[in-house]
């Protein structure tokens, strides 16, 4: 046992080879990150042909920098850009662009950056203390219990939309509505496709993303041209980043939300098919609930920063917990390092900590020292990210344009894709001009596929008997959580526009 | 125009719900007694008319007390925006025609000399942007990660 530990970390942290390959994958993994469209994902992918040349732990450890790297790259263009990079930063777009209109850019990324390697850390302790028991308890979860936690996510949606319920309501429905193009699950029935077979696998969620946010985003500065109001954000910022940009005290002020973020991240990391996508936006919208001053939020407060990448870090070591104890893959990224792990030999499963201990140890090292270089590589970094700024946004929105559509057509190599990027960009100008907010759209499409084919499936288990939602305890409970989490927020509405009519 | 943006947002929902909707009617039904694809569909289709009907009636009740809280809607679809469109169609109508490296370079020559304010445009300034970045980001991910691109007629 303690030879198998020791040998495990040695077999990263004494290999300089390895090591080097990490930098690579953490730099590169950022830059995938970062840019609206691709993502760690597609990074992995690209990478996997290298890993054939290294070793089991080298490779893995290369894959691992790269998912991380990827995630918390994300939050580079949230902020500065108010285009998520990748759906695990949409919530961070929520408060960091307000920040980076204040001129605290830095600030932002600092606070980002920081609990992004904290996030990965307090998920790495979890993936090493409780994963067998996190594990057996994920496994009771069938087609009742998913129902029932993506209901109760999407009454995140009233929360996502406390401006106007209404309109928050409608973009969500919406974004279900686009998630049922395409073949519909179970029986494969062609939907809303109108013969065109490019639409049977449905629309991207990145496609989705990027259309709706980064395209909204260039029609906008068309828009501010048009009428001479354009922000020069460079006048404003602050280019004299100090350290992270934040002192001790509101560090130590942000330790318990961070804890929170961390433990909804990891949860929802350990559920196969819900992923970061959604955890950054359940852990904002719990920490602007549970908040003594929740109007704070969207204004530019690190709050909700340090609530969206904690919970999208935290999220990938919640992801390793089923592959490496049960060999459930939960998402397409864990599926490519499960495919990693049987080339070299090893086979996930509750016997992995038997028969391949040295390559668990290994994993759980690099996983730390992946955390620790995008720590280092960003805050080196962070100068340099904070002069993108400096573009005049004239020049810089087309820019962003190019890379969307290499990252669009990078999807599934379909100029179709790039068309659909188009065509969601054009939806998400109406309806930002509409004041409809966008973060429920992106949720509901998200969800919807997971939510109708588990209800599907749901029903038919049960022989249509639709009582078993409530008998099975975990879906029983997270109906009623969903139930609750309306009530309270309808209340809270409803206190603040009587506050407002006084 | 600006007063009844709530309205009519409402309605062009409403419209959208209902063609949804009456779509979602010809999706075909298997009778195996269990939901069937083509009920979500017909759900959210009239979840989305209901709540577009709320949207109208809110927005028709703002008209009647007018002047209070009428946010600043501004433009819509002014000049700038309608060629912003054009160019990003015509950009990815090009990229199966001309390949990424030259529908980029055009796109971009087009694109910055709209945005850049006139008395700023630089014309060897901007067809540097343009080229230079074009190459680079080529080269980057087609000749650097091996990310496939579309390749066009040059190919």
């Amino acid at each position: 046992m303690t030879n198998m530990i020791i040998e495990g970390f040695s077999s990263i942290l004494l290999n300089p080879t390895c090591l080097m390959w990490m930098a690579v994958g953490t730099v590169v993994g950022i830059i995938f990150g970062s840019i609206p469209g691709l993502t760690a994902t597609m990074a992995m992918a690209m990478f996997i042909p290298v890993t054939y040349a290294l070793s089991a732990e080298e490779g893995i450890a290369l894959l691992l920098a790269l998912y991380i790297g990827g995630t918390s790259g994300g939050l580079i263009s949230a902020i500065l850009l108010n285009i998520p990079g990748t759906p695990a930063s949409i919530a961070t777009c929520l408060d960091g662009r307000p920040m980076a209109e204040k001129g605290q850019a830095g600030r932002a990324l600092g606070v980002g950056i920081v609990f992004s390697f904290l996030g990965t850390i307090i998920g790495l302790l979890a993936l090493m203390l409780i994963s067998p028991t996190l594990s057996s308890i994920a496994i009771k979860f069938g087609p009742h219990e998913y129902f029932a936690i993506t209901i109760f996510s999407l009454t995140l949606i009233i929360t996502l939309s406390s401006e106007n319920l209404v309109k928050g309501l409608i973009t969500g429905v919406i974004g279900l509505i686009f998630a049922t193009v395409g073949l519909a699950p179970i029986d494969s029935t062609a939907r809303y496709t109108f013969g065109v077979t490019s639409l049977n696998s449905g629309f991207n969620v990145l496609i989705v993303l990027v259309g709706v946010y980064a395209v909204s985003e260039i029609i906008g500065t068309a828009e501010a041209l048009h009428s001479g109001t354009q922000k020069d954000l460079s006048v404003l910022t602050d280019f004299k980043v100090k350290g992270f940009g934040f002192t001790m005290k509101e560090f130590v002020s942000q330790i318990w939300g961070a804890i929170r973020a961390s433990a909804i991240g990891i949860g929802l990391g350990i559920l196969p098919g819900i992923g970061n996508g959604t955890s950054n936006m359940l852990a904002y919208t719990v920490a602007k609930n549970q908040s003594k001053n929740p109007e704070k939020f969207g204004k530019g407060c690190i709050d909700g920063i340090v609530a969206s990448e904690t919970a999208n870090n935290a999220t990938i070591p919640g992801t390793i917990i089923p592959l490496l104890t049960l060999g459930i893959p939960g998402d397409s990224t864990a599926a490519l390092l499960l495919g990693a792990l049987v080339m070299k030999g090893i086979t996930p499963g509750p016997l992995i900590f038997q028969q391949n201990g040295k390559v668990v140890y290994a994993i759980y090292a690099a996983i730390g020292v992946s955390a620790l270089l995008m720590l280092i590589i960003e805050y080196l970094g962070l100068k340099w990210f904070v002069k993108i700024l400096k573009v005049p946004t004239h020049i810089l929105m087309p820019l962003v344009f190019a890379l969307c559509i290499v990252g669009a057509f990078g999807t599934n190599n379909r100029v179709f894709d790039c068309g659909a990027l188009v065509f969601f960009g054009f939806v998400g100008y109406l309806l930002k001009k509409g004041d409809y907010p966008l973060a429920p759209l992106i949720l509901g499409f998200v969800l919807g596929e997971i939510m109708e084919l588990n209800f599907r499936r749901a029903v038919s288990y049960s022989n249509g008997n639709y009582l078993e939602f409530f008998t099975h305890p975990i879906s029983c409970v997270f109906l009623i959580l969903a139930v609750f989490s309306i009530v309270m927020n309808l209340r809270s509405i409803y206190k603040k526009k009587k506050q407002q009519a006084a | 125009m600006k007063k009844y943006k709530e309205v009519i947002s409402g309605t062009i929902i409403f419209i959208f719900a209902a063609v949804y909707f009456g779509i979602g009617l010809t999706i075909p039904e298997f009778n195996d007694g269990f939901i069937s694809s083509d009920f979500m569909p017909k759900l959210y289709g009239i979840i989305l008319m209901a709540l577009s009907a709320v949207q109208i009636f809110m927005g028709a009740k703002g008209l009647k007390n007018e002047g209070e809280d009428q946010k600043e809607g501004g433009s819509f679809l002014v000049p700038e925006v309608v060629i912003t469109f054009v160019f990003l169609v015509l950009y990815v109508a090009l990229l199966n025609v001309l390949g990424f490296l030259f529908s980029t370079i055009l796109f971009l020559l087009g694109m910055v000399t709209l945005f850049t304010p006139k008395e700023k445009r630089n014309i060897i300034k901007i067809v540097l942007i343009s080229v230079v970045f074009s190459v680079v980001v080529y080269l980057i991910f087609v000749k650097g990660f091996g990310l496939t691109l579309p390749e066009g007629f040059f190919g």
